[in-house]
């Protein structure tokens, strides 16, 4: 069975073992919903069309935040995976916003007191950033 | 917005100096109280002259200007003794000379309003603090308050000239001396009228609001229409107060993500603005339905700057910031305004029921104000933008091949911010084009945002003239800022005070420089090539 591309990004933020994996695999799956979100935005097809465009700003902010961690390694997990096996606007929502929850609770999770000044920072700017994406695609609400 | 404007000083001052035409100084007044008030009121006059002084550089009527304000110097220097030691006593002997007072207080008040919008230090020179500075120094404006220090001199010079004659001695010399020189001083105005002002342009004087970033009003659930629309107001004079800031090199904090969170929130509230204009009562003109599609095609223009920042970022840590709240808050509103849910968010999405506005005309405004704040914001974070570029602080994501090799952003330049730069200026024209739009439309159905039309009829924003000015730097000064401020010290001079002179002096001088070199860039500028991509015409 082939797995979703959102199911990718998930298996590696939850085989994430280590703080660079986990930052690289978390601006990974941010970088995911920021290429993929624009792609559903369109008010006059989609009733929910206005709310990717803010997911991918909410995305791109969570990515940005990552990208201001020490740790995170130059080279990415090597993802990119095709944007089209999201299917249509809801279920697009429903798989970004699901991804967006994982990130949320990978990054909660996180130990921060083993978390260097300038990673932990940077970790709780992801946390928000995916919550926010969260919120947005799902409807509202906290993962 | 303050709700105070100048109209209200200078009307103020009017109707006091003509109430006091009637009030004859009683036989015990006292003289010099009166002369005290006069000398006060004379010496503001010349003030409200050099805040305008920008737009009289290197006009036909700059002498009479010069001789204007050299007179009404000397009638002010005529009274300095009394002015000197004016005071404000409990009560004045006489209601004349309280109401004189009144009339000084009120052009000083109107004076101090023109200049929460520009200051004129001590070198002469001007630097604009909000988008109403230009305004104050289009020819329209200069010249309606040109107009209105010569009308406020003839009526001083009646006034000095009457208390004259009940006056001895010195202070009876000195009134006449001073109503010589205010005569001769309205003679300069009237010979410096280079056109005769409008109505209108006494208008747009007078509705000068003082310059006021507005507290934030959250939104709550179920406002109404009337508080959504003062709530929209509020949103937009604060976002333009930060895109004034960025204009005049003072970005706030946010970088790339503060500007991609604007982008994504004026592309919705175009597409809403849409929304609004096709649910409000067209008139059978068809211009409404006209700015809806304009919308609609800015909407678009405005996703294509938001899609391109996918690919930058800039160093800085990502958070929220003021400007993404506000414009958060303005599309909350607006989305309430054009759907008739109260409690919409960008979440309850655009199947929901159109909503038809209660006052169509205020409504219409504040879909006015904010199609002018998405063209400033345009402007203001391509000059923010700009300024990162050269500083070296833009980003952008490297191609995933080669992100094990040289990291996953690379370090950008100009030539690779063009991009951005491509994108803002066909947002700043689409933006520029439906608040173009509902210009004519203020007018035609006379709406409350008609002194925006005024204004920005006044002082367009230069297309295109924002980014070279910040990404260019062959473009700014070459002078050294702390000129003025190095010699000094090298004068071996050390008073904090004349330093601090200098340092205003030099910033000033910087400021008068940029200009003149974004006005010679204007001026060399390619003509216009039609752009085939959108129908507009574009700029070299």
């Amino acid at each position: 069975m082939t797995m979703s591309a959102t199911d990718i990004y998930v298996q590696h933020l939850e085989s994430a073992s280590t703080l660079p994996a986990l930052l690289a695999a978390g601006w990974d799956a941010f970088d995911f919903i920021a290429r993929a979100a624009p792609g559903y935005d369109d008010p006059d097809s989609g009733h929910r069309g206005l709310v990717f465009m803010l997911a991918a700003t909410t995305a791109c902010r969570g990515r940005n935040a990552l990208a201001c961690a020490p740790s995170l390694p130059n080279d990415d997990v090597g993802t990119e995976a095709e944007l089209e096996q999201l299917g249509d606007e809801t279920r697009a929502a429903a798989c970004l916003a699901g991804l967006a929850a994982v990130i949320w609770l990978r990054f909660a999770d996180a130990p921060a007191a083993s978390l260097g000044h300038d990673d932990g920072r940077a970790c709780a700017a992801a946390v928000a950033a995916a919550a926010e994406t969260h919120a947005l695609l799902s409807g509202g609400g906290s993962p | 917005v303050s709700g105070t404007d100048l109209g209200q000083f200078l009307q103020a001052a009017h109707r006091q100096l003509t109430q006091a035409e009637r009030a004859a100084p009683p036989a015990d007044t006292r003289l010099d109280e009166i002369a005290g008030q006069l000398g006060r009121l004379v010496g503001v006059l010349p003030r409200y002259l050099a805040l305008t002084s920008a737009s009289a550089t290197g006009k036909p009527w700059s002498r009479q200007a010069g001789d204007m304000t050299s007179a009404l110097g000397t009638a002010a220097a005529s009274l300095s003794r009394w002015t000197q030691h004016a005071s404000r006593p409990r009560e004045w002997t006489s209601d004349y000379a309280g109401m004189v007072a009144a009339a000084a207080d009120s052009l000083d008040a109107g004076y101090e309003l023109l200049r929460t919008h520009l200051d004129a230090s001590s070198g002469g020179l001007i630097a604009g603090r909000s988008w109403w500075a230009p305004v104050i120094c289009s020819p329209q404006v200069a010249t309606a308050i040109f107009d209105e220090v010569t009308a406020l001199a003839q009526l001083t010079a009646g006034h000095a000239r009457y208390v004259a004659t009940h006056a001895e001695d010195e202070t009876a010399t000195a009134l006449e001396g001073a109503g010589i020189w205010l005569v001769r001083a309205a003679d300069a105005g009237r010979a410096a009228r280079w056109h005769t002002t409008s109505r209108a342009e006494h208008t747009l004087m007078y509705a000068i609001p003082a310059a006021a970033f507005p507290s934030r009003t959250a939104p709550r659930d179920r406002e109404s229409e009337s508080a959504l629309c003062a709530g929209i107001l509020g949103s937009t004079e604060r976002l333009r107060h930060t895109a004034w800031r960025s204009v005049a090199g003072e970005p706030p904090d946010g970088g790339a993500d503060a500007w991609h969170y604007t982008a994504s929130a004026a592309r919705i509230a175009c597409h809403l603005a849409s929304v609004i204009l096709r649910s409000t009562p067209d008139e059978h003109t068809g211009a409404l339905t006209v700015a809806a599609a304009t919308a609609a095609r800015a909407s678009a223009i405005w996703r294509d700057v938001s899609t391109a920042w996918t690919r930058f970022r800039t160093d800085t840590l990502p958070a929220t910031t003021a400007v993404m709240t506000d414009a958060s808050d303005l599309i909350l509103r607006l989305g309430r305004l054009a759907y008739a849910d109260p409690g919409w968010t960008p979440a309850s999405g655009t199947s929901v029921s159109p909503r038809h506005p209660e006052r169509a005309r205020a409504v219409l405004a504040v879909v006015h104000h904010t199609a002018d704040t998405l063209t400033r914001i345009a402007a203001g974070d391509l000059a923010a933008i700009a300024d990162t570029v050269n500083a070296g602080r833009l980003y952008a994501l490297n191609d995933a091949a080669s992100r094990a090799a040289t990291g996953r952003y690379v370090k950008i330049g100009g030539q690779d911010a063009e991009i951005l730069h491509e994108a803002y200026l066909t947002a700043f024209d689409a933006s520029s084009r439906l608040a173009g739009h509902l210009d004519q439309i203020a007018i035609s159905r006379a709406t409350p945002s008609l002194t925006l039309t005024k204004m920005r009829a006044a002082a367009l924003i230069p297309r295109d003239v924002i980014w070279h000015h910040h990404h260019e730097p062959e473009l700014v000064a070459p002078t050294p800022l702390d000129r003025f401020q190095a010699q000094m010290r090298q004068l071996g001079i050390c008073d904090p005070g004349l330093l601090e002179q200098a340092r205003q002096l030099d910033r000033a001088a910087e400021a008068r420089l940029r200009r003149a070199a974004l006005d010679a860039a204007l001026s060399t500028r390619a003509p216009r090539q039609p752009d085939h991509r959108h129908g507009t015409s574009r700029g070299g």
